[in-house]
């Protein structure tokens, strides 16, 4: 019913919409990604798998240039949003972040209320005229964060209160609050019971509808569950990229097979 | 068992040296308190309430109520409390900004190869003895505030009533302004720890959201170390009610009426009480030495009130950003 | 607090979150060009703050550093204050802060060893180390010139110790117990626990474990404290000038013999206009700018140092 009325992102279709080339990145002199070119396409869930340490997390940070103030950070390439070159001189790095959302691994909502939660980027950003407009934008975030039955009556209770699962869902709606296109999720579920986990998983499946994801994991499962296409990244290299299902089922790489069957755990 | 009886003997030593200071802050009071007791009976609460203080060294001994003073004598504290207040609140008012500002810089703004020899030479400043800063003030900052900022700030903002009036050297402004360099780095080092222990998450999310970094730091950094830095300035308020060195070198000496204009010769408590015992020494009554003694405990009393609340400000800030790390 | 329930799409515009994307929005644009201006601003300032704080610094030490070096003569160092020389105010000076370190340092690492290793060991213990770091931090908070004039009561007149080095040095002891008691319990605390229990569960006693393991590990901590404690006492002026007193010539004993220090220098100099008072002044603060940051500076960097380990 709900995405009945919201119309897809405006904008020609691309071919791909986010493009990675010739990326390489570099903490210091140490290189953490080499010769990386992906792409991922609009509306559907991309995974990033492998092991730790492999550079996931490096990955999709720089998607929305979180990593800008991380001493010694610097990269090489081009990333691109609908033909953007979003390291490019006119791009500011604060309003990318509105355009390219962001979860963490571990739920961090602030310390108001979850109403304040929900609406602090709107606020911030002056995204509406009048105070019922915010609400609407609140309840409308909360609502496709899947939230919103359970804390529809207590909406002015410290966001703390709520348990992991319900805070990572909140940091969702939060960051659906600034209407982004795309949203950056860094293993959302690697902090919470599997009850909480599988809710977050449903609700990723159904953001695609909306929303542009790519989406860090180690857990293949999880990958194999939600994701359209895979992408395994081992020592910062990418070994192999595909659609879900091939991927699980036919790996081509000897590398990817391994992983898949357990015996990479880690760098 | 004879491992036992060592054990004892040891934490019984120990004990008692660390009960030693208990021994050295309770002989303190009770020295006060001793010797303030005669001027307690016979100023009463008119010791609070009057700004009059003439000890009247040329009167002679008189006895009330079996307590000696002197003849015409009076001791009202209202001109040193003024005085005290005022010069601090001078203080703190440029050193909050002046700290924040720095404090801030050093979390937010300045990347780590700056951060780090700039907080040390913030640090620096701590290291200086107050009797230095008193003699810098005394050739440099007194001089210049005389004959540049005073006069200007005279002539354009006469019409604030604290910025009018005949100026002079040592003063009320060129006092707070030492304290305030004394105390910024209480506030700025303090403030900078507190600040730095926001959760990386909040920050991050925040971030994540499209803020810029002064909303980062407004929104989520200043609220999550308020407490501690609430503590700092607190703290460095009690460092400025103290000051004892510094202060006495830039009071002009004597002058005991209420402070009207920032330019106002002044004297706090404490640079009263360094500047004029050998005065009260010559009090036959002893009533002289008496009220300075009463002066010190009110002294002691602020101090201690004001350090307390900052210790337990800071204490708190830490305690509660310890707790707010997200637990899942 | 609840939000209305609306029924979707029943408004004017429909669903807000579909409207046009916000970062095309002009309105959002224009706003956070103003964002972003503020954001410069707010750094403008700080680094002017920066600036503000750090120029009294650098002016302290070009000052005293410059005016100091100039003022630099053998005589100036070697003779008594008599013929506008230092070395009893030098001389003075060490005395008075080796009298307080001797005092203060066995009272405040013991006391620090009791507040770190026995104070947990019942509810009494634990009320009555609470009163001690309380009083202790009371101690640190307040004002010399207070302990200057108990010290001039007690010591000076009292016990007829008379201005002496022993009566300043007792004061600055004082002064100093609240750091070094603190430093040598949060020293003794960051001992690993692991390293504890397995020095008891080898057999040793408290007092072995103490004095063999925690102790000596602690150390660098400790001096750390003891150090900085020393910086303190080295500038301080109020409480000595009613305990120590002044004198023109060489300390001559520990009890009614007044002793001269750096500080009341610095204070009785810089009043007085003329060039050799001047300079005797200046060379002081000189000194004692040295001695107190080249002490802070070993402190710091060996805390530095210590943090980590």
């Amino acid at each position: 019913m709900r995405e009945e009325s919201i119309p897809r992102n405006p904008g020609p279709v691309h071919e791909s919409y986010i493009k990675i080339q010739d990326l390489n990145a570099f903490y210091g002199n140490l290189q953490v990604l080499k010769n990386i070119r992906l792409d991922f396409q609009e509306h559907q869930v991309s995974a990033i798998m492998g092991p730790s340490g492999c550079g996931k997390t490096t990955l999709i940070r720089i998607l929305n240039r979180m990593n800008d103030d991380v001493p010694g950070f610097h990269i090489e390439g081009n990333v691109t949003i609908q033909s953007l070159d979003i390291y490019g001189r006119q791009v500011d790095p604060v309003l990318l972040k509105m355009r390219v959302g962001m979860v963490f691994q571990s739920p961090n909502p602030f310390p108001f209320s979850i109403y304040e939660n929900v609406a602090f980027g709107p606020k911030i950003h002056k995204l509406f005229k009048r105070k019922k407009e915010l609400n609407r934008i609140v309840k409308e975030s909360l609502q496709r964060a899947a939230l919103w039955d359970e804390v529809k009556d207590r909406l002015a209770e410290s966001a703390m209160k709520l348990s992991g699962g319900q805070q990572q869902r909140l940091c969702i709606a939060r960051a659906l609050a600034v209407q982004p296109e795309i949203l950056l999720m860094d293993e959302p579920a690697s902090a919470l019971d599997p009850g909480s986990t599988s809710k977050i998983e449903e609700l990723i499946v159904e953001l695609k509808q909306n929303y542009t994801v790519v989406i860090v994991t180690h857990n293949i499962q999880q990958a194999a569950r939600i994701a359209d296409s895979v992408v395994f990244l081992y020592k910062g290299e990418v070994v192999e990229t595909g659609r879900a299902p091939t991927f699980f089922e036919n790996p081509s790489n000897p590398m990817t097979e391994k992983y898949l069957s357990g015996q990479l755990s880690s760098v | 068992m004879v491992k036992r009886y060592g054990d004892t003997v040891y934490k019984s030593l120990t004990l008692i040296v660390a009960a030693s200071s208990i021994l050295f802050i309770i002989s303190a009071v009770a020295v006060l308190l001793f010797n303030a007791y005669p001027s307690i009976i016979s100023n009463g609460l008119g010791f609070f309430t009057s700004a009059n203080w003439n000890p009247s060294l040329s009167g002679t001994v008189e006895t009330v109520n079996g307590i000696h003073r002197l003849t015409g004598s009076s001791f009202g504290i209202l001109v040193f409390i003024a005085d005290t207040l005022a010069s601090s609140a001078i203080a703190i008012l440029l050193a909050v900004p002046a700290g924040l500002g720095v404090a801030i810089f050093l979390t937010e703004v300045a990347p780590r190869r700056i951060a780090a020899p700039i907080s040390f030479m913030v640090e620096m400043l701590a290291g200086i003895p107050s009797v230095v800063y008193g003699f810098w003030g005394l050739i440099v900052l007194g001089p210049y505030l005389f004959n540049t900022v005073e006069p200007y700030l005279a002539e354009h903002l006469s019409f604030i009533p604290i910025f009018s009036g005949p100026i002079s050297s040592p003063g009320l402004l060129s006092a707070g302004i030492i304290l305030a360099i004394m105390i910024i780095p209480i506030v700025a080092s303090i403030s900078r720890d507190m600040m730095a222990r926001t959760p990386k998450e909040s920050r991050e999310g925040a971030k994540a959201l499209g803020l810029t970094r002064w909303e980062v730091t407004r929104r989520i950094v200043l609220p999550y170390a308020k407490t501690g830095i609430v503590g700092s300035i607190v703290l460095g308020l009690g460092r400025a009610l103290g000051e004892t060195m510094a202060v006495a070198m830039l009071a002009g000496s004597g002058v005991q009426v209420l402070p009207k204009s920032l330019y106002y010769p002044f004297s706090t408590i404490a640079s009263y009480m360094v500047l004029n015992l050998d005065a009260a020494l010559t009090d036959p009554s002893g009533m002289y030495l008496s009220a300075i003694m009463e002066l010190g405990l009110v002294l002691l009393a602020i101090t201690v009130t004001v350090n307390v609340a900052a210790r337990l400000l800071i204490k708190q800030g830490f305690a509660s950003s310890s707790e707010n790390v997200v637990r899942v | 607090m609840q939000i209305e329930s609306e029924k979707d799409g029943e408004g004017p515009k429909g669903s807000d979150i579909a409207r046009k994307l916000p970062w095309q929005d002009p309105r959002v644009l224009f706003r956070y060009k103003l964002r972003r201006l503020a954001d410069k601003m707010v750094v403008a300032v700080t680094i002017l703050a920066v600036v503000v704080v750090l120029y009294p610094l650098l002016d302290i030490l070009f000052m005293f550093f410059y005016r100091g070096a100039l003022a630099i003569s053998i005589p100036r160092l070697t003779g008594l204050t008599l013929q506008f020389g230092l070395a009893n105010a030098i001389v003075g000076t060490l005395l008075l802060v080796s009298l307080s370190t001797i005092i203060a340092v066995p009272l405040g690492v013991l006391g620090g060893i009791y507040l770190a290793e026995f104070s947990a060991q019942d509810q009494m213990s634990k009320t009555f180390a609470g009163t001690v770091r309380f009083l202790s931090d009371v101690l640190s908070g307040m004002p010399s010139i207070l302990l200057g004039y108990v010290g001039f009561l007690i010591l000076v007149i009292d016990f007829g110790w008379g201005l002496s080095p022993l009566a300043g040095g007792l004061i600055l002891s004082i002064l100093m117990l609240p750091y070094v008691i603190k430093t040598t319990e949060l020293s003794i605390r960051k001992v690993p626990l692991k390293l504890r229990e397995a020095a008891t569960a080898l057999g040793a006693t408290k007092t072995q474990m103490v004095n063999r393991m925690t102790f000596p590990l602690a150390l660098p901590g400790i001096l750390t404290g003891i150090i900085l404690s020393m910086s303190i006492s080295i500038g301080e002026t109020a409480p000595l000038l009613f305990t120590a007193g002044f004198s023109n010539y060489y300390p001559c004993g520990l009890t009614n013999c007044q002793v001269g220090f750096l500080t009341y220098i610095i204070y009785t100099f810089a009043k007085i206009p003329t060039t050799d008072s001047l300079s005797l002044a200046y060379l002081s603060a000189f000194l004692l700018i040295s001695f107190s940051l080249v002490l802070n500076m070993t402190a710091r960097i060996g805390l530095r140092r210590l943090s980590k380990i």
